[in-house]
């Protein structure tokens, strides 16, 4: 028997009892709605953690800590193991992330210094810095060649300058807009002008300025809060120049380095990885050599775990009607197949195969399942859109663009396809049952 | 063409045994017109559903085309129903959705052949039925005789080897009989078909050569131009060789009756008779 002819044939029947299949096909409408539903909304719900986290951090980094106290087996984060990590599979550059703690320095900037800034210096591996995701609003990054205490800074550091010569309010310049719009110039253009570092010390006849270097400022980084406050306002300066400085400012202050004899160590290193995919296997192995991490993608992960539960729930919960209209499906079938009997038993003295009686009763239990799907999916569509504009005006400004059901192709090609399923799976029986019907029904039901 | 030997069928019905056929063996040959007849009850009904494959005997063969037909599956039987076997029913079983043509190409259909195809046969042969005017009117909107016409076409239109039918003009009057009679007649001598059909009216089994007549299960008179052929009917019965490997046991096949009581009285069909279990 040909396909064709086969799904004509299951048509043709569904068409017979119009008011009953419509009454089965409804049961599957609700069904596929309440499933497809309650998932778009697990959906919606993922989406928005997502959105959420997307804003809160780079999800390819990992900060990598050494928190644990002496005399325990981890060994301290040496330039030798944080090189160690940049081989790990998965990882684009790792560097340690240097926050000198004894350090403390001033920028100055135009006669006589007239302007002055406390500087928060970070030091990062130079390689680093390009592939580890700070993005250039103006400039280059540090090169290899580059002289001595050559610098990048975050995008408003040069509105850390104060005016030493004025008061308050009017010693300083913020970047936020006047009212013709317009964004104040900073008393300093870090670019151009020339930056001193300064290193003081203090006793009873006021300040001494001990060390002063040059630096050369090349590039001003793009804000973002995700890569750290550095960004902003900080100054991030080759790992060698800043320890280097650190040193030269304690041997100036009389400060003993607490690190003295020992290989040199951090306590914090940033690694960066190729895609989010990399985070999990990379985090464990950096773990698992007594590191501490953390990163935003792990952070997320938690959060997905969470919301697949979720999502399993609402989609059980939607099962449950889905289960109900099965049993109407095979309600239906098995009613189908007590009517039918006699056609049944004359199709089989005509010569039909028993394939062919099983396939016809489960193409049109499918097909109860698929019409209920499609009509279902077209219902998902327009419930979603309506839960939509009025969680929206409802929330109003709270939520934003947040969406309360989102239906992705892949939701309303399982919907489809479940149902259609369901249909199959419950039209099983009874099909088998039809093909049971003996030859004989035909003439015995005269 | 058909061969039937030592055939019997016992039914059981409420603890009771009913013989509805006891130790029939005949032999139809090919392109005959063969009537079975006998009073109501006498096992006609049972002989052609076994002839048809439709029920199992509980004991001897029936063998169409050389094919042992009681030993088929019910796969074999729809694959050999397609290619060798029509049926004309008593009370026509048209479906009721379908039209006189789609009626007709119907059990083509089963066969694989394409909708064009055998809608265009189906027209054919009712149009040579006389049925010009009624290709696309259901059955309902149909009378009797045009719908038995409409199911002797269903029979005919995969050109079987043999076509049977049960009483085909029982529900019909008897100018309707006539007609369909002749009608039946002329197309199986036409197409070389064998032909078997059951009746209860002696009158109408006067138009066949061939008439098999059943008086309680059993064989009491089989000619051929009004020559008795029961003494070859013997020698069928006795060239049966019961089957030992294989066979299904009479006590199996008596199983697949619904109503089961234990110890059971046999109750033999008017005549006693000795039953080997
Ligand atoms: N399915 C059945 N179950 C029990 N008894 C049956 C069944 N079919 C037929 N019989 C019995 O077998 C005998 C022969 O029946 P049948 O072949 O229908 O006779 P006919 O067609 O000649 O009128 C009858 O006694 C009938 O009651
Ligand atoms: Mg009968």
């Amino acid at each position: 028997m040909k396909i064709s002819d086969l799904l004509k044939l299951s048509l043709d029947n569904l068409k017979r009892r119009k008011g009953r299949t419509f009454l089965t096909v409804l049961g599957v409408v609700i069904g596929t709605c309440s499933i497809v539903m309650m998932v778009s909304i697990g959906v919606a719900l993922d989406k928005s953690y997502d959105d959420m986290m997307e804003g809160m951090g780079d999800l390819t980094l990992i900060e990598v800590y050494n928190w644990s106290s002496s005399g325990t087996d981890t060994q301290s984060m040496t330039d030798k193991v944080i090189e160690g990590f940049s081989d790990i599979p998965g990882v684009r550059v790792a560097t340690p992330l240097y926050r000198p703690s004894q350090l403390s320095m001033q920028c100055a900037s135009g006669t006589n210094d007239k302007y002055k800034t406390y500087a928060d210096i970070i030091g990062l591996n130079e390689r680093a810095l390009a592939d580890y995701g700070y993005e250039l609003k103006e400039g280059r990054f540090p090169t290899a060649t580059d002289k001595e205490y050559t610098v990048i800074v975050g995008e408003n550091f040069a509105y850390n300058f104060t005016n030493q010569r004025k008061q308050y309010p009017n010693n300083m310049v913020q970047p936020i807009p006047d009212e013709n719009g317009v964004i104040p110039k900073p008393f300093v253009d870090v670019l151009n002008d020339d930056i001193r570092l300064q290193g003081y010390t203090w006793d009873e006849n006021g300040e001494k300025l001990r060390i002063e270097k040059e630096i050369k400022v090349v590039g001003v980084l793009k804000g973002d809060t995700s890569k750290g406050y550095e960004t902003m306002y900080g100054m991030i300066m080759n790992l060698e120049d800043l320890i280097k400085l650190e040193k030269e400012y304690m041997k100036a202050n009389d400060i003993k380095d607490p690190n003295r004899g020992k290989e040199r160590s951090y306590s914090q290193a940033a690694v960066k990885v190729n895609s989010i995919e990399d985070v999990e296997a990379v985090t464990k192995r950096i773990e698992d050599q007594g590191y501490q991490t953390y990163s935003m993608s792990s952070i997320r992960n938690e959060m997905k775990k969470q919301t697949q539960v979720i999502q399993l729930i609402l989609g059980g919960l939607g099962s449950i009607s889905l289960l109900v209209s099965a049993i109407g499906i095979a309600n239906t079938m098995t009613m189908a197949i007590y009517e039918r009997t006699k056609e049944i038993g004359i199709m089989k003295v005509l010569g039909c195969e028993l394939k062919d009686i099983k396939n016809m009763f489960l193409a049109e239990a499918a097909g109860i399942g698929f019409l209920g799907g499609i009509v279902g999916i077209v219902i998902c569509y327009g419930l979603s859109a309506l839960l939509n504009t009025l969680g929206a005006s409802l929330a109003g400004a709270v939520t934003g663009g947040v969406k309360l059901s989102i239906i992705p192709v892949w939701l309303a090609a399982f919907g489809m396809g479940f149902s259609t399923f369901i249909g199959i799976l419950s039209g099983y029986v009874p099909a088998l049952r039809a093909v049971k019907i003996t030859a004989l029904s035909a003439i015995r039901h005269d | 063409m058909i061969r039937v030997e030592k055939l019997r069928k016992v039914y059981k019905v409420g603890g009771e045994k009913v013989v509805a056929l006891d130790n029939v063996s005949v032999e139809i040959e090919k392109g005959e017109f063969c009537c079975i007849v006998g009073t109501s009850g006498s096992g006609k009904s049972t002989l052609l559903n076994m002839l048809a494959g439709l029920e199992k005997p509980t004991k001897g063969k029936v063998k169409i085309n050389g094919q042992l037909v009681n030993k088929m599956t019910e796969k074999e039987l729809a694959v050999f129903r397609q290619n060798n076997i029509g049926f004309i029913f008593q009370s026509y079983n048209l479906m009721p959705t379908m039209t006189a043509v789609e009626n007709v190409a119907f059990p083509l259909m089963f066969k694989g052949v394409p909708q064009k195809i055998r809608e265009k046969r189906a027209r054919k042969i009712l149009a040579e039925m006389g049925l010009g005017s009624r290709m696309n009117h259901k059955p309902r909107e149909m009378s009797g005789g045009q719908q038995q016409r409409v199911g002797i076409a269903r029979a005919f239109v995969s050109k079987p080897k043999v076509i049977f039918a049960d009483e085909p003009t029982g529900n019909l009057d008897s100018a309707t009989t006539e007609q369909v009679m002749k009608m039946l007649l002329d197309i199986s001598q036409k197409n070389d078909i064998t032909f078997v059909m059951v009746t209860h009216d002696p009158e109408l089994a006067k138009m066949a050569r061939r008439v098999i007549t059943l008086k309680d299960g059993r064989v009491i008179n089989d000619t051929r131009d009004g020559v008795s052929l029961l003494e070859e009917d013997e020698k069928i019965a006795e060239s049966f060789e019961e089957e030992t490997a294989g066979e299904q046991p009479e006590k199996q096949a008596e199983d697949e009756q619904p109503v089961q009581v234990p110890g059971e009285q046999e109750v033999s069909n008017g005549h006693s008779q000795a039953i080997s279990q």
